[in-house]
This record gives structure tokens, sequence and C-alpha cells, in this order.
């Protein structure tokens, strides 16, 4: 029996072996760990400003970029960025931006005016998700090489807000100007406090930090690590466990659990995060208005943020989230009126029992349970909702396709203005309004002079008017704001999001 | 040498079949509804820019022009580009592959480990309570999901005691190893409890039969009849069973490398399944296709080399 001896031996000594190699505890006697590690809820597929539309990858380009100008923390005005300061013409239409002198790429060249312009001029050409932020621009043109001048068609009001935008960032273009369109994906050089070092691709993005950052002694820690684990169970133990110093989006329904956990910190930072149902109005019923108006008081908002976000999330009155300007907290919105539900539905002249087809996402933690609170909700005005489930590239390819009733989305802003939500949730020409079909006159001429008005007051006062008519015209039922929610260890200072999204981690430190 | 036919008539074989996989592969995905550009540039997108990366990739032509293109690229050892992370395929298989290869392996060697003790010390009792106590422990991995395993252990050895990390692969041989431990253990559960009760009962087989009694009417001692000719001839059906449970390892290796964060093949067929990552899930079809083959291939031809007894008709 020796040899069987020597079996279990060696397998308790492989055990042992690999429990005692946890990492030596840092006896250098230093204060912060090195590195931030960071766990999401999705990797990075694509860093390149100008084609990427999904938040992970803006969020992480975001720490390795600048713009010219940056939304400030509370999110309802501008900082200096690259643009130490800037002027604008009398009539609106020249503006001029004077460069730091001081920044640098990570590669160690000046930030000149000749990259900005090169930008600027590629987000304005090539093909992607975010050309409409640069359409009022006529010429983009350096004076000299700190001197940026971008002449416009016309007055634009949201221009700053569309200049402070992600895909206007400036790349270097001695690094890119000649290279292949998959480079800028890849390799993205900015001169943001953070650069990129290694992209282990569906795992983990490796920073560290620029050392030609401009902001003297940031960013406070040398190494930031963004690490994909995409299974919520697995991503809150890695937290708890101390394997990451923070996570994003735990969903609600573990919140309140987080919250007990003294080594954690639970935020639940503002957000322009807001839920709706898009209906598609080209046909029957859906293109009578009092149907629409019928179902949007016929669904309790305060039921599905109780059941869906665990009630963390707060119900909607209009279509702008609470942290955008012109947001009207006044608003009243719809509060769930069976009676009158039932009266519009009579009025409209459409037969009950009516069946109606809810598309949304499988296997999403909101959405699943988002559609079957509908489901009872609905039933009790005589609406029978067919549920639809499909999963993500399926139910794109029919939404995108409006080949659907009734779709179950969402949206978060990314710039600090009403206009980009205005004209795609509204506006037919940017998206079919959300894909609902929805177009008329007045509110095309609303959203125009949005647009158009620089006068704050009296662009609030169209802004409010929008509001208005979007809820009375119902081409989509709005549902709540959602916090993002964000668990960190105790022992990691400095961590911001903004409300449009992205994190903040250069004045990030983590205690031993 | 006629193992040397046979094996070359057995490689010959499995071509065909891996040409059928293409096709196949490549026609189920393109039925599947969904499209890449749309998942890929979001809700959001314009259709300009969605037909625009269509153009791009060539998603535009014809499907039999798009199937002849991929199969001149395969030839060519082209495996194209993923959609989603535009870099070559090839580039990222490797480590991908590693840690797949890593998990699967060192589970295979916990499983041997632990079974081959426990297995003996069955069937040495046969029918005693150390004998009942092997086979009802084993009952348990068998009748659990691995992915509950896998969160109960994480629960215990990552959370409560801290012993092992939550999630990643690790760096260096012996991070791999501590990384990997947690996640080959779950993986190893079930194949652990088959291994046992095949070799305890292979064991009482052998125990029982002539060459067994000469031994002992040799006069060896017990511990050199159980080592030398008991183990020796218990061994050969394992053989078998390892081969087929590779295949199954490589399966299960989707769910744990997702409870564990792990960037293996799995969890990167099921992200690329979501996105319609088209060249990354027909590479990785084919690679699971060739793997369950080589594995079957190896396994026959094991086989006769260590039992003399079996020849090849």
């Amino acid at each position: 029996m020796r040899r069987v001896h020597m079996v279990l031996a060696f397998t308790v000594a492989l055990v042992f072996a690999l429990v005692g190699s946890s990492p030596a505890p840092n006896v250098s006697g230093q204060q912060f760990k090195k590195v931030i590690r960071f766990g999401v809820n999705r990797g990075a597929e694509n860093l390149d400003p100008v084609t990427q539309d999904a938040n992970p990858d803006i969020w992480a380009f975001m720490q390795i970029y600048q713009q010219l100008v940056r939304v400030n923390i509370k999110g309802d005005g501008f900082d200096p960025d690259l643009a130490e300061r800037w002027t604008t013409s009398a009539d609106g239409k020249t503006w001029t931006f004077f460069l730091r002198k001081d920044a640098r790429f990570s590669t160690g060249d000046p930030v000149k005016a000749g990259d900005v312009v090169w930008s600027l001029k590629r987000a304005h050409d090539v093909k992607g998700p975010w050309q409409w932020a640069l359409e009022p621009v006529q010429e983009i043109a350096a004076r000299d090489d700190s001197t940026v001048v971008i002449t416009l068609k016309e007055p634009w009001a949201p221009f700053l807000a569309d200049v402070s935008l992600f895909s206007n960032s400036v790349l270097s273009e001695k690094v890119f100007k000649d290279a292949k369109q998959d480079q800028i994906s890849n390799k993205p050089v900015g001169s943001g406090p953070f650069m990129l070092v290694e992209w282990k691709k569906g795992e983990e993005l490796v920073m560290k930090a620029n050392p030609n950052y401009f902001e003297k002694g940031l960013p406070k820690s040398p190494e930031l690590h963004l690490r994909y684990i995409p299974d919520d169970n697995a991503r809150i133990i890695a937290v708890q466990s101390g394997e990451v110093d923070g996570i994003d989006y735990p969903p609600f329904s573990r919140v309140a659990e987080l919250k007990r956990d003294s080594r954690l910190q639970m935020q639940l930072n503002p957000s322009t995060a807001v839920a709706h149902l898009s209906l598609n109005m080209r046909e029957a019923p859906l293109n009578n208005v009092k149907v629409r108006q019928a179902l949007a008081y016929a669904t309790d908002r305060y039921a599905i943020v109780r059941a869906v976000c665990f009630g963390y999330c707060t119900p909607a009155t209009t279509f702008l989230p609470m942290t955008t300007p012109y947001y009207n907290k006044n608003a009243k919105g719809y509060t769930r009126d069976l009676a009158k539900a039932q009266q519009l539905l009579t009025e409209s002249g459409v037969k009950t029992p009516l069946t109606l087809k809810l598309l949304y996402r499988t296997g999403d933690a909101v959405q699943e349970p988002t559609a079957v609170a509908l489901k009872a909700m609905w039933a009790k005005i005589g609406v029978n909702l067919e549920l639809e489930p499909l999963d993500r590239a399926a139910a794109t390819q029919r939404y995108r396709a409006n080949q659907f009733q009734v779709n179950i989305s969402g949206w978060t802003n990314d710039i600090p203005d009403p206009s980009q939500l205005g004209a795609y949730e509204l506006g037919y020409t940017e998206s079919q309004s959300y894909h609902s079909g929805y177009q008329t006159k007045e509110m095309d001429d609303l959203l125009a002079r949005g647009l158009r008005e620089i006068t704050p007051e009296k662009r609030r006062e169209i802004y409010y008017k929008i509001q208005d008519v979007a809820l009375r015209d119902s081409p989509l039922i709005w549902l709540y704001y959602a916090p993002y929610t964000i668990a960190i260890n105790k022992k990691m200072t400095g961590f911001v999001q903004m409300a449009t999204g992205p994190w903040i981690f250069k004045n990030v430190a983590v205690g031993e | 040498m006629a193992l040397l036919t046979y094996a070359t008539k057995r490689v010959g074989q499995t071509l065909p079949v891996a040409l059928f996989v293409t096709v196949l592969i490549f026609l189920l995905i393109k039925l599947l509804p969904g499209d890449p550009a749309s998942t890929i540039l979001g809700d959001r997108a314009s259709d300009a820019a969605v037909r625009a990366l269509h153009q791009q990739w060539g998603l535009d032509r014809p499907l039999w022009q798009q199937y002849t293109t991929y199969m001149h690229n395969l030839a060519t050892g082209n495996l194209g580009q993923s959609l989603r992370y535009r870099t070559p395929v090839v580039d990222l298989l490797p480590r991908r592959m590693g840690v797949t290869l890593f998990l699967v392996i060192y589970s295979m060697l916990l499983s041997v480990m632990i079974a081959v003790p426990l297995a003996i010390i069955a069937a040495a009792n046969r029918d005693r309570w150390p004998d009942q106590l092997v086979r009802g422990l084993i009952t348990l991995p068998l009748a659990s999901p691995p992915f509950w395993i896998g969160i109960l252990l994480l629960i215990v050895f990552a959370l409560r005691l801290r012993w092992f990390p939550a999630a990643g692969y690790g760096e260096g041989f012996v991070g791999h190893l501590r990384y990997l431990f947690l996640p080959a253990l779950t993986l190893s559960n079930a194949f652990t409890a088959v291994l046992t009760r095949n070799l305890r009962s292979s064991l009482i087989d052998v125990q029982q039969t002539t060459f067994v009694d000469f031994a002992r009417a040799k006069g060896l001692t017990y511990r050199d009849v159980q080592v030398r000719h008991v183990l020796r001839a218990a061994l050969l059906p394992i053989v078998t069973l390892i081969g087929v449970r590779l295949s199954y390892a490589i399966g299960g290796s989707v769910i744990i490398e997702t409870v564990f964060a792990l960037p293996g093949l799995g969890s990167w067929m099921v992200d690329s399944i979501m996105a319609r990552d088209y060249m990354v899930v027909q590479t990785l079809t084919l690679t699971f296709a060739i793997g369950a083959m080589l594995i079957n291939l190896a396994t026959d031809l094991v086989y006769p080399l260590l039992d003399p007894r079996v020849r090849m008709g």
C-alpha cells in the first residue's frame, strides 16, 4: 500500500502548496496598493471613440483620451480639458479654443492644434453612431499650434456639450495618420491620465499611469486593471473576497445584501438611465393615441420599481432623466388610473380583449420581470400581452426592422443636454423616434428650435413644451429612472462616476 | 505496420466529417436570427453604419460566396478576424485554448488523484463500511449541478476562508495552479465519481480472475498483487473512460468558465454566439470537433497498445 500512501500524501501536499502560495503581504510599508482592480460586467471590444457605441468601451477609453472640454462632476456645466479657455463670436457661429501648452500624449509628444483638427475631422467623416455631434460644423482649422477655430453653419445651442462627447476625443495624428483603421480600435494612444499597456481580449484591460499627463501628481495609482467578470454572482464574490477593489452593475436584487456588508460601500449613483417601452405606431391599434394613453395609464410604475429595481429606481414622469438640464420636475407624467385607461380604450373604438405582443431580451435581469409585471397590469384593462423573449442579437434585429408591437428598451445620455435624447426618441430622422415611427410637424419644429435657441430661458420653455407634447402623444411609455449600481471596497477612495456614466479613476487610491 | 495503416485510415475518415462540420456550422449560424453588425454597433446605430460594416465584412455577399471565401481562407491557414475584437482569431486562440486545456487536464489529474485511492479503499473493503462510505460520498457530486458546486466552493474557499482567488486565470504556472484549483475541482467532481465507481468494480472484477489467484499462489505479498497485477489490469478500461470523459469535460468547461470568470474557449464560445461573432464561432466549433475526433482516435490507438489482447480488425 506504499504507493497509495504516496498518492494521498502528494494530493495533500499539492493542496497545501496551493493554499500556501497566496501572495506575500506587502512588507515595504507602502500605504497604497499599486494596482486598482475593477470588475466589469461587459468586456471592452473596440476602443475607437468614433465607431464604438458600447458603454464598457467608452468608459474604458475615457481613461485614455481627453477632449477639448469636459463635463463637470455635477453634470451641469463644462470644465477645461485640453482647451484651457474658449470664446464664441457674437453671431454664435465661430468658436475658438485655446489649447493648454503642457498637455502631452503618452508617447511624450505635445498635443497640438493639428492633432485636434485631424481627430475632429475624422469624427466628422467616419461612418459611425456619433456623427450627429459634429453635424452643424462647417470648418475645423488650426490658427496656430495652440489655437483651434471651428466654424458652424448656424448657431447651435448644445455645441459645447457635443464637443465634450467622447467621440470627439483627441488622438495623436502622428501615430494614427497612416495607421490601419483597426489600430485605433486596438491600440489607443491619448493624453489622458492612463495609457493602455496590455489588452487581454475578453479578459482584462491593463493600463498604467500616463507619465506625461498634465495634471501633476495624478493619477494617484500607477496601474488600473479593468477585469471582465460577466457573471453577477462571480463579480460580487470577487469584490467581497477582495479579489477586485470594486465592481459595476451588481443587480438590484443584491443591493440590500451588499449594503449590509461592512467591508463594502454600495453606491447608487445618479444616472441618466431611463427605462421605457417603444410602441410601434405604424399600424393599428397602436397608431391610435388613445390606446397608447390607455396603456400608459394602465402601467403601475411604482409596482415596476418595486418588482424590478427592488425600490431603488424612481418612477419616470417625463422622457428626460432627472439629471439632464431642462428636466421639468413639475411634470406629472402618468400615474396609474385604471378607470381612465378603460375609458380611453372605449373611446378609441378598439375592441377588447385586445392582444399585443411584447418583445424583450431573454435572460435580462431587468427586462424579464418588467415583461411579467406588464402582462398582469395590462390584463386588467382587457389587454392580453403575449411575451416574445428573444436573445439580444435576434431581438435587436427584429426591433431594427420595425417588426414588433411593444419593445422594452432604455436610454442613457452621452452629453449633458436634452438635444441628443430628444432627437433620438422624438425625431424621425435619427432613429424613426426609437423605431416607434412617431413623426409630427409640431414636434419636429420644437426639436429644431431647441437646437438653435441660445438663450437658456427660452430654451427651457421649448424643452418643457417638448416634454408635454411627448407625454400627450406617448410614442413611448417611460417607466423609471435607474441609478448606476457600483460596489467598492471601503479601502478604495476617490472614485467618481459621472451622471453620463464614465468612471473617473485618476483620483482613486486603494489602501492596503 | 498494422497500427500505422489503421491510424492513417482513421485520420482519413475524420477529414470528411470535419468538412461536413464546417458546412453545417456555417449554415446553422447564418440561420440564426440576428446580425453581428447590429449587435456590435448597438441599438442606437444608424442603418447606414450597419450597412457600412456589412460591406466591410463581406456579409452583403451571397452565402455560397461567403462560404467559399471562408474555406479558401481556412485552406491557407487564415481563420478570419473576430468581428467584435477586430483582431485575427488566430491571435486570440492560443491563450484561450491554453486556459481550457490547463483546466481540463488539471481536473483530470485531480480526478485521478482522488478517485484511485478511494476506489482502492472501497474495493479492498468490499461491502464493509469504508466501501459503503465511498459509494455514498460519490453519489453527491453526481447528483449536483456543476454551477451549484462551483458557487458553493467559491463561497466557502474564496469568500469565507479566502484560500483561493474568486475569479481569473493568474500569471505563471503556479498562478494558474492556484487560480484554477477551484474550477478544476468543480469540473472534476462528476468524473471523480464515475471514475471511482468504475475503478472499484474493475478492481473487484480483476481480483476474481485466475491470474490473481495464480499470483497469490506464487506467494507474492498482498500489496504486490494489488499494485502490480490488480491495479494495472483494472486501469485498462479506465483509459477508454478518460477518453470519453475528456470530451465531456471540454463541454462542461463552458459552465465552469462562466462561474469562475475564466477566459477560456467555453466562455468565449458563449460570448461569441451571443454577439454573432461568426468567425470565432466557426473556428471554435471546428476546434471542438477536431478535438473530439482526435481524442477518440487517440483512445482507439492507445487501447490496443496497452492491451495486447485487443487486435485491430
